[in-house]
């Protein structure tokens, strides 16, 4: 072959590959259009290398004039109304990390200043492992949080109407069970009335449960931290459970560990609610004669721990992922308490988030239960307001 | 007889109070803010039980404006409803100082007769 043929066979596979390139760049370009996301690429400085038509739309910007700038030139914003630092923002994780960011509490500001709720994601390109890019895919969350909204707050009317009637039959039922015949009903229709008695209460406490949670999910719980001995609190739940406790001859023990101080800053009322609730249920869901035993203590680094143990049914692994969730029941639990509404672990965990700390759980069929809370020694005050 | 003023917009609320209560008390009652403002004023009665969710004239609503009379200003009020305070409420309450915020669904009726005849009977 003569050097001529060799060239014209070089600028042919040249050309063959210029096609090739720009028919895979065609192919991506399509894509990138004709996806509804909003789809900006930039490399590892940052910069803007490619932005979509749907980005371009979300955020009133040109992509002619966003390519080759800082990619943080694009405002994200907290529920607030204050800028996400630098180091928080996903691009900056994902490219120093190297994991893909997802974050769904913030907003993208667009040109004209207004502003909308967002779910983004930040993917890292990698080339032979190192990280030479990041794709951030966002989506305007606007209508998603007006029906979680709506739901909220339907769910909070629907409640308080309910409660009306509820309360009604409260009273009547109350009062029936004082009218002078009463006593002498026949045992079979005094059993019916107990237990029609205990159904309302039963619907009355789901109310409740629904009322507190439809206001957490509105942020419309207020938090009133107080310096709190959290000792002593534990302490006054579990004189106000005694009687309870008793039902079942269940042993009550508490320990407070470390002469530290366990004073906190934090709502009493709604510690007092998560503390009762989970020594309630280890004694709901205990065996008869059981123990309960509470342990304050100091936690990990600058925390506080309180553990409450019950020698109770316990639960399978399944069951353990799952008991955090609203209105879940175990199957052994719906039939040891029958009464329970499976909002209340949902409760303590919504609660014990919002301070910063977390709740856990160790058990095991047959053995009981073990709920740990750790709350850091400064809990954040989720404020919230009200309406 | 000592007498009791029932405000209240559910019929079967005001039937069961007053048959419970009538034996010890003369009761009135009216079902909404506006008409039982009007009576409180005219009849002056020795406790008003006060339901807050109303047509017309909420309670908290009628309560600040019985405050600014005479007899109103001291006069003993329970506020009985199925609303949980909120901070507005609470605000609310601070201001037009009723002698006790009862949650309807939480409170056994016994113990609400109770608190009655204990806070009637007080100076």
């Amino acid at each position: 072959m003569d050097k001529t043929a060799d060239s014209q066979k070089l600028i042919d596979d040249l050309a063959t590959a210029k096609t090739l390139a720009e028919l895979e760049k065609a192919k991506y370009e399509a894509m990138f259009t004709s996806i509804e996301d909003g789809l900006i690429v930039f490399d590892n400085n940052r910069i803007i290398t490619l932005m979509n038509q749907a980005a371009e739309n979300m955020l009133g910007r040109k992509s002619t004039v966003m390519i080759g700038k800082d990619v943080t030139n694009i405002v994200l914003q907290d529920e607030a109304g204050n800028n996400v630092p630098l180091n928080k923002r996903p691009s900056r994780i994902t490219l120093d990390s190297g994991k893909t960011a997802i974050a769904t509490s913030y907003y993208l500001v667009r040109k004209d200043k207004t502003r909308f709720p967002v779910a983004l994601r930040v993917t890292p390109i990698k080339l032979s492992g190192a990280v030479i890019g990041a794709i951030g895919i966002f989506r305007d969350i606007t209508q998603q949080k007006e029906i979680d909204i709506a739901k909220s707050e339907f769910m909070s009317l629907a409640s308080h109407q309910l409660r009306t009637p509820l309360g009604i039959a409260k009273w009547y039922l109350e009062a029936l069970s004082y009218q002078p015949h009463f006593e002498k009903m026949p045992k079979i229709s005094r059993e019916y009335f107990d237990e029609v008695r205990r159904c309302n209460e039963r619907a009355l406490k789901l109310v409740g449960g629904l009322l507190s949670i439809s206001h957490i999910d509105q942020g419309r719980i207020k938090d009133e931290p107080k310096p709190t001995n959290v000792a002593q609190l534990t302490s006054d739940v579990i004189k106000d459970l005694r009687v309870l406790a008793l039902n079942k001859k269940i042993k009550l023990k508490l320990e407070v560990k470390d002469q530290e101080p366990t004073m906190i800053y934090i709502d009493p009322l709604r510690l007092h609610e998560v503390i009762e609730n989970l020594i309630a249920n280890a004694i709901d869901y205990n065996i008869l004669s059981g123990t309960v035993r509470v342990l304050v203590s100091q936690g990990p680094g600058k925390t506080l721990s309180i553990s409450v143990s019950d020698t109770g049914i316990g639960m399978s692994k399944k069951e353990q992922e799952l008991v955090f969730t609203k209105f879940f029941r175990t199957e052994k639990g719906a039939k040891t308490n029958i009464s329970g509404t499976g909002l209340g672990l949902y409760l303590v965990k919504c609660y014990v988030e919002l301070w910063g700390g977390t709740v856990t759980v160790k058990s095991s069929e047959g053995e009981g239960s073990t709920f740990v809370i750790i709350l850091p020694l400064k809990p954040k005050n989720f404020g919230g307001s009200e309406s | 007889m000592k007498t009791i003023l029932i405000i209240e917009d559910e019929p079967a609320y005001i039937r069961l109070l007053s048959d419970r209560l009538k034996a010890a008390y003369k009761i009135f009652s009216a079902q909404n803010g506006k008409k039982g403002l009007n009576m409180a004023l005219r009849l002056h009665p020795d406790l008003i039980l006060l339901d807050n969710i109303m047509p017309t004239m909420d309670g908290l609503t009628m309560l600040s404006e019985l405050r600014q009379d005479t007899y109103g200003k001291n006069a003993k009020v329970i506020i009985l409803t199925n609303l949980e305070a909120n901070s507005k409420i609470i605000h609310q309450t601070i201001e037009t100082k009723p002698i006790y915020y009862f949650l309807k669904s939480d409170t056994e009726l016994e113990a609400l007769v109770q608190k009655i005849d204990e806070l009637i009977n007080k100076d």
